[in-house]
């Protein structure tokens, strides 16, 4: 009886308890995504900006097929529009109003959310990954590899956001491919800290020392205990981050680096109604808003999600 | 039951020491040239059964000689011998089964559970790692356990942070008990609780060591505590074991100056008495463990001390039959007014 076999040892004391069926209490097993969803459904305002983004989302990718019919090309330049519709304000005809070449604003702006919404989604990606894997690589082994790629963090982080994008596009060539590159390559600093840290103080939990007082491998560790603890904060920041990659690219444009004519991008919107900010407002403030709206609803989704991801929060 | 000696012990550790290093750095603390003396050449055995009491104060290596012993930082130097087995020296797997005989009970009943997992995976999870049982199985003592430590079964599914501070420390104790360990060690187990809810747990300890004929590294602070549950008792101060006896002898005839202190400031429930009694109090703060004091560490604050005690560490000699002194002066000074309700 020194060593019984694990069968013997669940057989004594497997006790006649049959009586009770595992789920009499009628609770049922819960996720921690499915908690996660219940608490944000109660969040009004993270509701609102999810159904914003899903909205923005859905007319940016079925544009195609009801959008050009019903307002016309969004880059199309042809002489006759310019002459009898150039800068009308907005109207039901085109609600947005027209620039200054007759091209519906409204349509532009639709077509505009396709390339923000892209490079939001594919910057933030490449940002999230890069972050994901240094972060971890930084916090795991610690020590020297936690320097070297500190250090270098800081040293991306030390420059100019803007500017050094602005660099390495100028360096990869003009594109808009290369500007997500350059967005989403740039952007994994921040990204490797916050993880980073959350690691680390996951880390520092007495129930990462449970599991490996009880023998847990490091695979199980990472796996069940500290990638767990940690996701949370990244994915509430990535979330964040598509916020502002988009608004990146909306300045990239802005400043001629970026998207480039007559491909609409909100930023380029904007640098096209610049010079007709008195008489024809509505130029700027069209795309200006979709920017604001859309950057606005994802930062309100962000801490939406950091409040329902947080298991200490009382369903009440 | 400490008196079995003729069995080999469960678990013996000989000069036991460990090091932190006291600077960080760019490398770091490799290279570092202070250390922490967390834990200095402690010994003792604990036999199949019996329940060891480890007191001091806060910072004096209590927790991390606990730790090291389970393996969950390195010993310095030493040996920890596991059924006869060095800790030190094992290889993975064989450190694996170790472990499934060697549990742990954490002081923090809050940072010691998975936020993000149910109180049925919490227990579980060493059935799981082990490969014990089928799921079926496995449930099914998660409950029985739960049932046993004082908890509602049909909160299998529920999170931890639903639960009392003393329900999550009962949680922490069904974990700890699943897979029958030989040895579990308690690092102040109770420390975290509301006194109310500290008397319950330790009963519970109790009851489930009589159930499972488990013995317990018990770690405090508190001698009552430890007086409540230990078989023998070991006062360890700034790193180095200084008495351990029976718990019996160590309440009444403690030999070592520091084990008196410790036993006169602990409140004695009569008024009368407690006005009346004469209280050892030490002057200061225990010394910092980087560059401990020469000699017997124990010297800066100790009533009794002379020349010789800051110069020559004091021996660990047997002064009675399992009764363990480190002091110059170990039966020439004994203080016999002890005021422990026995």
């Amino acid at each position: 009886m020194l060593y019984p076999s694990p069968t013997q040892r669940v057989g004594m004391e497997a006790k006649a308890d049959a009586s009770v069926p595992h789920n009499a209490s009628g609770e049922t097993s819960r996720t921690l995504w499915g908690d996660a969803w219940k608490r944000l459904r109660k969040n009004k305002l993270a509701i609102i900006a999810a159904a914003w983004i899903v909205f923005v989302a859905l007319v940016a990718i079925t544009a195609d097929l009801w959008a050009p019919q019903l307002l016309g090309s969004p880059t199309a330049a042809d002489t006759t529009a310019m002459a009898t519709s150039s800068l009308l304000p907005p109207s039901l005809e085109h609600p947005f109003g027209t620039d200054v070449t007759g091209r519906d604003i409204l349509v532009r702006v639709i077509y505009g959310a396709r390339i923000s919404l892209t490079i939001g989604l594919l910057a933030t990606a490449i940002s999230t990954v890069i972050g994901l894997v240094m972060g971890a690589l930084a916090a795991y082994y610690g020590g020297i590899w936690d320097t070297i790629i500190m250090r270098a963090a800081d040293i991306f982080l030390a420059f100019p956001y803007v500017l050094f994008v602005l660099c390495l596009i100028a360096a990869l060539g003009q594109s808009i491919t290369n500007v997500f590159i350059a967005i989403g390559i740039l952007g994994w600093p921040s990204i490797a800290r916050v993880f980073r840290s959350a690691i680390l103080s996951v880390k520092e939990n007495d129930y990462v020392d449970a599991a490996r007082a009880m023998g847990a491998s490091d695979a199980r560790i990472i796996a069940r205990h500290i990638f767990p603890n940690s996701v949370a904060s990244i994915v509430v920041y990535a979330t964040m981050n598509i916020g502002s990659a988009i608004l990146t690219e909306a300045s990239i444009s802005f400043l001629g680096m970026g998207v480039q004519p007559p491909n609409p991008s909100w930023g380029i919107m904007i640098q096209d109604g610049q010079a007709y900010l008195m008489t024809a407002p509505w130029l700027m403030i069209m795309p200006g808003l979709a920017i604001l709206s859309t950057v606005l609803a994802f930062t309100l989704l962000g801490d939406g999600l950091r409040d329902a991801l947080d298991v200490k929060m009382k369903d009440a | 039951m400490a008196e079995n000696n003729e069995k080999a012990p469960l678990l013996k550790v000989e000069h036991l020491t460990k090091e932190f290093p006291a600077e960080s750095g760019v490398f770091g603390g490799r290279f570092a040239k202070r250390v922490v003396s967390a834990v200095n050449d402690v010994s003792f055995e604990i036999h199949e059964g019996e329940t060891f009491g480890l007191v001091g104060e806060s910072g004096c290596g209590k927790s991390t000689t606990g730790r090291t012993i389970m393996r969950l930082s390195k010993p310095t130097s030493g040996k920890v011998f596991f059924q006869g087995r060095d800790v030190a020296a094992m290889n993975k797997k064989e450190l694996k089964a170790m472990r499934r005989e060697m549990q742990f009970i954490f002081q923090d009943p809050y940072a010691s559970l998975n936020p993000r997992m149910t109180i049925g995976e919490i227990v579980s999870e060493p059935m799981t790692i082990h490969g014990i049982g089928t799921k079926e199985e496995r449930i099914e003592r998660v409950r029985e356990l739960l049932d046993v430590v004082g908890l509602n079964p049909e909160h299998i599914n529920r999170y931890p942070h639903e639960f009392s501070g003393g329900q999550r420390q009962r949680i922490g104790i069904a974990r700890a008990f699943v897979l029958r360990p030989k040895l579990i060690i308690c690092d102040e187990p109770v420390s975290a609780l509301d006194v109310s809810i500290q008397a319950q747990v330790l009963n519970l300890l109790k009851e489930l060591q009589n159930k499972f004929g488990t013995a317990y590294l018990f770690i405090a602070h508190d001698l009552s505590v430890v007086q409540h549950i230990s078989d023998r008792v070991a006062v360890m101060y700034l790193g180095k074991m200084v008495e351990l006896s029976d718990w019996k002898t160590l309440y009444t005839e403690p030999h070592h100056p520091y084990t008196q202190s410790l036993l006169s400031a602990v409140p004695v429930p009569d008024p009368d008495i407690q006005k009346s009694r004469k209280r050892i109090i030490l002057a200061g703060d225990p010394p910092s463990p980087i560059d401990p004091p020469s000699g017997c560490r124990f010297h800066t604050r100790c009533p009794i001390a002379q020349e010789i005690c800051s110069k020559e560490t004091p021996e660990w000699k047997q002064v009675e039959r399992g009764h363990y002194c480190a002091c110059h002066f170990a039966q020439k000074f004994p203080i016999k007014e002890t005021h422990i309700d026995l």
